[in-house]
């Protein structure tokens, strides 16, 4: 019997061995790859239709902060969970598969006019609508003009006294920003985790009130946006047209237009012992830049120390955990007039962040208390 | 000077065989790659898994391994073939699947700098979901290229690993038949068969929990470099437990060792009547005690919290509260002692009787009816098993004990959903299930021998007093 492979390496002693091997990948490979590609090729994606849809508040979570205008629906067949999404040449800001026929698009800031939408499959297009999406002149009436209330950081000592009312972001040209007023200059401060602030040498900050432009888009009629920020307490934004270097926390958001001067009459519920600590001429807390809006103790009634069961708030950044007192005996409660600046909103009265209804909670926090009540009534204030 | 060498005389049949194979094999690893290492792995599982056992039960594990891996590899394929025939498109058993492969897809694009969307990086860092398990499957995809089906492959080997080490735990402790009853059915139980070829951590998670109690089993039985290595492999074990799921290592970690107490604890008479007063006057203090009190009301509030969100998603829900906590939502109830005592009877009782044939309310519910009356054996029996298994091996009893239990407890006291539920209880099946057979051949056998003293005309309290 003659050897597969003689000695000198020829297959049946006819061929070699390299050359059946290439023809055998020929023969047997080719064949065995094509029949895979048409047995196991995945169908082309196809856009079938794009159309505007409605934007929901799911969308606005999965947006992530970004300014978000529209959603696209787009239907077709083969898409897929892990496509990615362009307009006009745009990455979207997010492609979201719901079945092979159908997709959410959702797209933020596009210049107007008509652009394609591509789906494609990591960086290969898979997929092209030409000319489906419009986007329209973008309307101009969302434009407002806040009162930005909270602090400047970080400033030197040259920059903290140069910061006053009337001064105008940038210095020159037309005002992207004004000083409506100013607090005193302090010394920096960073607060570390919630507990306590420590000094910096040589740094200092000042609370001030920003008067500013934002714009509300009509996709989120809730938030007033400046520059893409959306203007919201806790925001660390810079400060419109004054470069890169003055950086502003947000504290509240007011209406630019001046506050109406009201009196509130509150019955305040406390302990005796904190009643005790109210006297006429306290200010509030964090207005030194709002004065106008800065509510103000003006008279005191006479305090009445009764019996009865009040629960009191024990945690301050957790869960509430209240305390439930059964008739103490040093309960108290008074009846104050408060004068302060007041806002309308969509539902009546409220002063900076809280809503002003006879009935409803006040509280009123100074730098050395707080005591919370009921609102017994609000009028417009008779005196200067 | 080497003398010339002999020519290498090849059979024709073999050299085209082995080219077929040779030429096959290389396009099924260019297909998919995974799926030859699978391959590779299942042989190895194949050989090793019965390695060392006697012959009649080596046959017999290496006969149920066989055909666990056919049946797998079958649905696998029908998987494969049901679907569109691309790594995105792949045919999914469940949502939490298609979420798993399209985040571990956006990890894998973000890792190869192929660019995405705002929002794909948002799901691929997402704090939500997050588990070391998406991390394995993105490495193993960057690695092999996107793998939907090998993955189910790989799933499924690490799952029959766990149940062959499981066997061979079991075996020369509670016998041959108890042993293969447990093996079966962990490798056909519906429920376990379709986690085992899933895209889910359960397989992974299962054979880690495996290899902590088998070390805790070396640990206490080994001598010196046995002890030290079983050491070293549970170390590895909890820390790659660690992540894979909120709160593995100290389930895992600490079931086993609350099981080896157990073991410490009932070693003799003495031992189990004095652990059994502490045990008592733990509980007495728990009640009494106003601080401790405090703090198991307070763990079973955050488990009525969690048990809470389960009955307010999508799905068949059912309640363990008073029903006046359902009212109004509570991101943390506050039950008093009576209505958290109430909780936990509830809770037990529900992990081990939902769905009752009478709630039933989908028609996956209603396949599911076989397995759950299934279930109820395999509760029935345990207790026969728990007493069988220790007078055989008390610290295997224990350890797999130590495993159940906390499990359990944990199971049982935060879910609210049915379809969670009874995947969750899959949990805790790979370690009930052999005192569960083993109690079972104790019935049985009991039983058998019943009937044929009645036969021989003996009472059974004859024949108790014959035994």
């Amino acid at each position: 019997m003659t050897p597969a492979i003689v000695h000198d390496g020829r297959l049946f002693g006819r061929f070699n061995l390299v050359d059946a091997a290439a023809i055998g990948f020929v023969v047997i490979l080719i064949p065995i790859a094509y029949a895979s590609y048409l047995l196991f090729r995945a169908p082309a994606p196809t856009i079938t239709s794009v159309e505007p849809a409605p934007l929901s508040s799911t969308e606005d979570r999965v947006a992530q902060g970004s300014t978000l205008l529209g959603k696209l629906k787009v239907r077709g067949t083969g898409l897929r969970p892990v496509f990615t999404a362009r307009i006009g040449g745009q990455p979207a800001l997010a492609y979201i598969f719901e079945n092979p026929a159908s997709a959410d698009v959702l797209y933020g800031e596009l210049p107007p006019g008509q652009h394609d939408l591509v789906l494609l499959d990591g960086v290969q297009e898979v997929a092209r609508a030409a000319n489906a999406v419009t986007i329209a002149e973008r309307p101009s009436t969302g434009a407002t003009r806040a009162l930005v209330h909270g602090t400047l950081l970080d400033l030197d000592a040259a920059e903290a006294n140069a910061m006053v009312p009337g001064r105008q972001f940038p210095p020159t040209g037309e005002a992207e920003a004004r000083l409506a007023a100013v607090g005193p200059v302090e010394p920096a401060r960073r607060v570390l985790g919630t507990t306590i602030a420590l000094p910096i040498d040589g740094r200092f900050e000042r609370r001030a009130a920003i008067e500013m432009t934002c714009e509300i888009l009509p996709a989120q009629p809730h938030e007033c946006r400046r520059a893409g920020v959306v203007l919201s307490p806790g925001v660390t934004m810079v400060v419109p047209g004054a470069g890169s270097g003055l950086r502003f926390t947000i504290d509240e958001v007011l209406p630019a237009a001046p506050p109406t001067a009201m009196q509130v009459r509150v019955r305040f519920v406390a302990d005796a012992q904190v009643l005790a600590a109210l006297a006429v001429g306290d200010v509030e807390t964090g207005g030194a830049a709002i004065p106008s809006r800065t509510a103000r103790l003006e008279q005191l009634g006479a305090r009445q120390v009764g019996t009865g069961s009040m629960a009191v708030e024990l945690s301050q950044d957790r869960a509430p955990v209240f305390a439930h007192f059964e008739a103490p005996a040093t309960m108290g409660t008074i009846e104050a007039v408060l004068s302060l600046g007041v806002d309308p909103s969509g539902t009546g009265w409220r002063h900076r962040t809280q809503s002003l209804r006879i009935g409803g909670p006040f509280s009123f926090a100074t730098d050395r208390y707080v005591v919370r009540g009921v609102i017994l009534g609000v009028t417009p204030r008779t005196t200067p | 000077m080497r003398a010339a060498r002999e020519p290498v005389h090849v059979p024709a049949q073999w050299l085209g065989v082995g080219l077929a194979a040779g030429v096959l094999t290389g396009a099924a690893y260019t297909l998919s790659p995974l799926t030859i290492i699978a391959a590779a792995l299942g042989a190895a599982l194949l050989w090793l898994g019965p390695r060392g056992l006697p012959e009649a039960d080596r046959r017999a594990l290496r006969t149920l391994l066989a055909a666990a891996i056919v049946l797998r590899v079958g649905a696998v394929l029908a998987l494969f073939l049901s679907g569109d025939f691309d790594h995105q498109a792949a045919t999914l058993l469940t949502g939490d699947e298609g979420y798993a492969l399209s985040r571990t897809l956006r990890l894998r694009n973000v890792l190869l700098d192929i660019p995405g969307l705002k929002y794909d990086y948002a799901v691929a860092f997402d704090e939500y979901g997050r588990t070391s398990f998406l991390a394995v499957m993105t490495v193993l995809q960057v690695l092999f290229g996107p793998a939907p089906y090998g993955l189910r492959l790989l799933n499924m080997l690490l799952f029959l690993t766990g149940v062959a080490v499981l066997f061979r735990l079991a075996r020369p402790s509670f016998g041959r038949t108890p042993a293969l009853a447990g093996a079966a059915v962990l490798m056909f139980l519906p429920t376990l068969f379709f986690w085992s070829i899933s895209l889910l951590k359960e397989p992974l998670y299962l054979t880690l929990a495996v290899t902590v109690m088998a070390g805790a089993v070396t640990l206490v039985r080994g001598t010196g470099r046995a002890r030290a290595a079983a050491l070293a492999v549970i170390a590895v074990a909890l820390w790659s437990l660690d992540g894979l799921r909120p709160g593995a290592v100290a389930l895992v970690g600490g079931g086993t060792a609350f099981g080896l107490l157990i073991y410490a604890g009932t070693r003799t008479p003495r031992r189990a009547a004095i652990a059994l007063l502490v045990a008592i006057a733990a509980a007495l203090a728990i009640v009494a005690m106003p601080a401790t009190r405090a703090r198991v009301l307070t763990g079973l509030n955050a488990a009525a919290g969690v048990h809470y969100g389960h009955v307010f998603t999508v799905g068949h829900a059912y309640k363990l509260m008073d029903e006046g906590f359902y009212v109004r939502w509570s991101p943390e109830p506050t039950m008093t002692l009576p209505e958290a005592a109430r909780f936990v009877v509830r809770g037990v009782g529900s992990f081990v009787a939902v769905p009752l044939p009478w709630q039933i309310a989908t028609r996956s519910e209603l396949a599911f009816m076989p397995e759950q009356l299934l279930w109820y054996l395999l509760v029935l029996a345990a207790p026969f098993g728990v007493v069988a298994g220790f007078r055989a091996d008390p610290l295997l009893t224990c350890v797999l004990l130590g495993y159940l239990l906390p499990t359990a407890l944990v199971v049982a006291l935060t879910n609210g959903n049915v379809g969670t539920l009874i995947r969750f209880r899959g949990l805790v099946t790979p370690s009930l299930v052999w005192l569960s057979a083993l109690g079972l051949c104790v019935i049985a056998t009991r039983a058998l021998t019943c009937h044929r003293a009645t036969d021989a005309g003996l009472t059974p309290a004859l024949q108790n007093s014959t035994r």
